[in-house]
């Protein structure tokens, strides 16, 4: 009970924080995350598209990102009662393991940086997957301390629910098969290390099984979200050269840039190499560096890691371990934590405002009280939108992979012919004879319209006019209308 | 002896009261052990143990040398009445002839046997009453005869318990049986499983029937989609029960309900008589070694009351139980034969001699862990009034001997480690197992018994006790039990159970709002989720396979009407999550056991529950047509030696 009643409190707090950022951002900066506008889309198209199917998400993407968008559509709340949600199911966790108030507090507010809440109130999805992966490490260290079958199952659970949020999290097995393995002083017993395997692997390889047989009856194919061309694989970045170590350079880089940040994480991990080589075992190692794991399997395979918030989950992972195991080992250890968090906390708003990450660097430019850059606002959608609520336009024919902003703020799935559509191809092969609008992306080379009539790009389209254009989206109205 | 019978009664009973409360009780029975000695009977060494033993675990000295092995019954009860100069018989026939059938016919049976008397004659000018008894000196004896014979002399004759328990049997066996089958019906008709189904009950079945008849005639594919839902949101409803209670179940091994100091710490001095039932059925192979098994108990054997209840046809087993020789605490009980042929029948029937404050039913096969016994007393003491029953978890000790053997260990493990534990730790109605059950004597003799026309009187019960607002828990010890590893055997057994469950369900829905009134929503949900569900899931199974096999084969679009966007969403999930789900915690209950070469099988999971459709379906098909009808699990097939 007492529990709860926490829970619900620090939810409440971590809302109020959240929503107050992302109000202020959405209302008095014009400016929302892409990827929330994105989600808010899917799910207008899966409840109220045409027919409204689930499937109209898309399949390509991990599901539980739009799983609360289909529950309630609203960019702002949506996501930050989510994050505010696992927030405070993760503080809950740090008490339960630990039940010192003063360092929990001082945790709590050191937590709240602007890279965490950059994540909590713009990219949900990825914090929700950071502190799925935190717990499900934080769970297999508390089974190796206590050996409960409950922390194993949470392991699992943990590890399947977060290949639904990222499919990238399949990378994390071979480093925790490799823990359970090539466990010398824990568990001996190889069968027994076996049956931790089969534990924590199962959920997520039901959960892949899971989503084949998805893609399967609703595509056709079993695979398709691995090689559709936004997926996965397709998303591969052709150009980094693995034989030219790229990718360790970028990973080095990425330690070199964000040292300050996660001067806890790193300063753990030298107690973690002493505590564990001392027992000549590197089972809890391998754990902690799951972090550092992903870091260099992402980079391996081209997907670049340069955002400053990737840094989150190094922090997670450090608060746990510490929690977990150095309490009682090391004197005045919880002041020496708060200390390098609060050099993690101050350098998070001195370097993240240097960020590669447009959205990233101007959230730290906004907590810093500054203006968000033109370019990143919704402005030019939310435009679009009213227009086309002016215009009372039905029957519009748009690539929604370029133009979904303003999809979602035009709030009327069922206007829209897209590619979800049965109709699409038959609508975008001759558009005259059953589109009565045309909504196309000018500046986003994807979008299918403009590359099916790339003469759009001056301004025409054949039988239809201009009836709208600014900086992003033109509007054109077939000719002969009422 | 003659002196005794001169004493005024009154004044007598006082004497005996005194003597068997005063200080110098001890004392007494020392005596009585050195009469032992001076007979011949025990050597000095073995009272000697007896006295150890005694200041240990209390208990009458007597009683101690016998339940050791010391001294055989018959020694043991003429020895008693010579050394109290009473009179001893052991002659049946005389017992019953010195009965005044029209006097015994003013006492209950049940009475006479719970305290052990039975007034054979009663010479009213005298004002002399003749008895027989089993426990001279006892509580219950002084009670009985101050109750009816406050103002007679009193000639007590001794008599052996089992020669009681057959006199008895000799003038009351109508009644007991009739009690036995019909005791709960007379307590509570509304909870007997006699009559299967209610008249509302058959008009709401034959309703739905024609309802569903109609549909399909009219609106085929409106019909199908409207079940198909009721289906799915049912899988869904009793997916997300079950995953709820598992883990609240699986929170349950942080925290040991009983440690090993509990245990230790218990008075053992204090321990109260413990009645263990064992009902056996054609099981000679197995006779030993339930009695190597239950001599390893931890558990004073003066304070151990076994009583093995046989059938009255099976000769085999009784020889083979007598040819062990058990000590004097070892009753072996001849069930009368009469329908329904049962379990709870027998159990019913043993419990009219129980004798213990707690009491305890183990299958012939079964190896309870050494300190379960004890584990319940804690259990009880730390409880309080209101609980009936703790369960003990079940398990398997031939696990590796085949698939099926694998498949129920893995199917047990979960149920008693994980999903029975959750039912208790979310405060919902128990369906208690098969054995290993621990009840309070008393509570459990107040709600009737076990209910012999249920094929499944154990989950019964523990519906029932919950609607009675007694509780019932669950203790951390395993009581460890012969797998099924014949599959006809397995089938007969299984559909025995499912069409218990059908039973318990149609029994406790009879009343619904009087059903609500008593276990509230969440019982009441949690009721039919589980003793509901469980039968209903087994049922549907093989249909939505089949439709999700034929689809998946053929790809044929015939069933897409019949699945509507929600439905298919529902079904989906059901497919995916539900399957999982269902594997998962399995695998998860067996990694507890650390029984790490049971986890792969866990996938073949689909292939066992469609063994339960099987069962299902024959479970159904007795219900209407020989719904008491006892499917006889055979045990000691298994070929794994017993390491006891």
């Amino acid at each position: 009970m007492r529990e709860f009643i926490f829970f619900i409190i620090f939810t409440f707090v971590f809302f109020a924080i959240f929503f107050t950022i992302s109000y202020d951002l959405y209302y008095r900066h014009n400016y929302i995350h892409s990827d929330l506008l994105y989600f808010g889309e899917k799910a207008l198209l899966a409840k109220e598209g045409n027919p409204p199917r689930v499937e109209n998400i898309g399949l390509v993407y991990p599901p539980l990102g739009f799983l609360p968008f289909l529950l309630y559509n609203d960019v702002i709340i949506t996501p930050t009662f989510v994050s505010a949600l696992l927030s405070s199911l993760l503080f809950i966790f740090f008490i339960n393991i630990c039940e010192n108030c003063i360092i929990n507090f001082v945790i709590l507010i050191i937590l709240i940086n602007p890279l965490y809440l950059f994540l909590a109130t713009q990219k949900y999805e990825l914090l929700a997957f950071f502190i799925t992966i935190a717990l499900s490490v934080g769970n297999l260290l508390l089974y190796y301390k206590y050996k409960y079958t409950i922390y194993a199952f949470l392991a699992g659970i943990l590890t399947g629910l977060s290949f639904m949020l990222d499919f990238r999290s399949i990378f994390l097995i071979p480093l925790y098969l490799l823990g359970i393995l090539l466990d010398k002083v824990y568990i001996k017993e190889v069968d027994n290390k076996l049956g931790i395997c089969l534990v924590v692997i199962t959920p997520i390889v039901c959960c892949v099984l899971g989503w084949m047989y998805l893609n399967f009856i609703f595509k056709g194919e079993a695979l398709f979200f691995l090689y559709e061309k936004e997926s996965l694989l397709g998303s591969f970045d052709e150009h980094s050269n693995f034989l030219e170590f790229l990718w360790l350079i970028r990973s080095v880089k990425f330690f070199y840039e964000k040292v300050w940040i996660i001067l806890p994480y790193l300063l753990l991990l030298f107690v973690v190499i002493k505590n564990d080589c001392n027992y000549a075992c590197n089972t809890i190692l391998y754990f902690y560096l799951a972090p550092v794991w992903l870091l260099f399997i992402y980079n391996y395979f081209g997907y670049k890691v340069n955002s400053f918030y990737f840094t989150v989950l190094f922090m997670l992972i450090a608060i746990i371990y510490a929690k977990i195991y150095l309490n009682s080992i090391i004197k005045y250890f919880d002041t020496i934590l708060v200390f390098v968090f609060v050099v993690s906390f101050v350098f998070s708003y001195k370097i993240g405002i240097n960020s590669e990450e447009l959205n990233e660097k101007n959230f730290v430019r906004f907590m810093l009280g500054k203006e968000v850059e033109m370019e990143l606002r919704f402005t030019y959608a939310k435009e679009m939108a009213n227009v086309i609520n002016t215009y009372e336009a039905k029957n519009i024919l748009c690539d929604d992979r370029t133009c979904y902003k303003v999809v979602y703020f035009a709030r009327n799935a069922k206007r829209f012919i897209l590619p979800y559509s049965y109709e699409f191809e038959t609508y975008l092969s001759n558009p005259h004879l059953f589109a009565d609008y045309v909504l196309v992306n000018m500046k986003n080379s994807k979008d299918l319209i403009v590359n099916r009539f790339p003469i759009i790009k001056n301004g025409f389209l054949s039988k239809f006019y201009k009836v709208f254009e600014n900086e992003e989206y033109a509007l054109f109205k077939r000719e002969n209308q009422n | 002896m003659v002196n005794f019978l001169e004493l005024n009664t009154e004044k007598k009973i006082s004497i005996l009261v005194e003597d068997s409360l005063s200080s110098t009780k001890v004392e007494s029975f020392k005596k009585f052990g050195e009469y032992l000695v001076t007979s011949g009977l025990i050597t000095k060494q073995q009272l000697k143990d007896g006295l150890e033993y005694q200041s240990k675990y209390g208990g009458k000295i007597g009683w101690i040398l016998s339940s050791l092995g010391y001294i055989s019954r018959l020694d043991f009860f003429r020895s008693l009445a010579n050394f109290h100069k009473l009179e001893f018989c052991n002659n049946q026939n005389k017992i019953t002839a010195l009965i005044d059938t029209k006097l015994i016919q003013n006492y209950s049976f049940l009475e006479l046997a719970e305290n052990e008397i039975i007034p054979a004659s009663l010479d009213s000018k005298k004002r002399e009453v003749v008895v027989f008894t089993s426990n001279p000196f006892s509580k219950k004896v002084i009670n009985f005869l101050n109750q009816h014979f406050s103002s007679y002399k009193v000639r007590q004759i001794v008599i052996t318990d089992l020669d009681l328990i057959k006199t008895l049997e000799h003038f009351y066996k109508k009644n007991f049986i009739d009690r036995a089958v019909h005791g709960l019906f007379y307590l509570s008709p509304e909870f007997s499983a006699a009559r299967v189904f209610s008249k509302l009950q058959l008009l709401i079945i034959a309703g739905l029937f024609y309802t569903f008849l109609f549909g399909i005639y009219y609106e085929p594919v409106i019909t199908l989609i409207v079940v198909n839902i009721i289906i799915q949101t049912l899988y869904v409803l009793s997916l997300l029960f079950k995953f709820v209670v598992s883990i609240s179940g699986a929170l349950s091994e942080m925290e040991e309900y009983i440690t090993d100091e509990d245990v230790k710490n218990l008075p053992e001095k204090d321990l109260p008589v413990y009645t263990v039932l064992v009902p056996v059925y054609k099981e000679p192979n197995v006779i030993r070694n339930l009695i190597s098994c239950l001599k390893k108990i931890s558990y004073p054997a003066n304070k151990l009351d076994v009583i093995i209840l046989f059938e009255e046809d099976d000769k085999a087993t009784l020889q083979a139980a007598k040819d062990c020789k058990p000590p004097i605490n070892w009753r072996f009980i001849i069930v009368p034969d009469c329908q329904p042929r049962t379990k709870p029948k027998a159990c019913n029937y043993g419990l009219f001699f129980a004798r213990g404050k707690y009491l305890t039913i183990y299958d012939a096969e079964d190896i309870p862990e050494p300190d379960q016994l004890k584990k319940a007393v804690v259990a009880f003491n730390r409880g309080g009034d209101k609980y009936l029953c703790f369960q003990a978890a079940l398990n398997y000790f031939n696990k590796d001997e085949n698939f099926l053997t694998k498949m129920f260990t893995l199917e047990y493990s979960y149920w008693f480690d994980y999903l029975l534990p959750g039912l208790y730790n979310l405060k919902l109605p128990i369906p208690l197992g098969g054995t290993s059950n621990h009840f309070d004597l008393e509570k459990l003799r107040s709600i009737g018994g076990w209910d012999p026309y249920n094929t499944t009187e154990d989950a019964d019960i523990g519906i029932r006790a919950f609607g009675k607002s007694f509780k019932v828990g669950v203790i951390n010890s395993t009581t460890y039990e012969e797998a099924n590893s014949k599959l006809k055997n397995w089938l007969r057994q299984r559909s025995r159970w499912i069409k218990g469950y059908m039973q318990t369900l149609l029994v406790h829905s009879r009343n619904i709002v009087k059903l609500y009134k008593s276990v509230g929503l969440k019982g009441l949900l949690g009721f039919f989720l589980l003793i509901g569900g469980t039968p209903i899931s087994f049922l549907v199974n093989p249909i939505m396979w089949f439709v999700f096999c034929v689809w998946l084969i053929t790809q044929t679009q015939t069933f897409i009407d019949f699945f509507p966007t929600v439905v298919l969403y529902l079904s989906l999930t059901n497919l995916l999550v539900g399957n999982f789900i269902g594997v998962y915690l399995c695998m998860l209950s067996v990694f507890k056991r650390k029984y790490y070469n049971l986890l792969f099988y866990t996938f073949l999971n689909p292939i066992y529950w469609m063994l339960h459709s099987i069962a299902s379906y024959i479970a159904l098909y007795e219900l209407f047509i020989k719904p008491f009808y006892w499917q006889k699990t055979e045990h000691g097939l298994t070929k794994y030696k017993l390491n006891i």
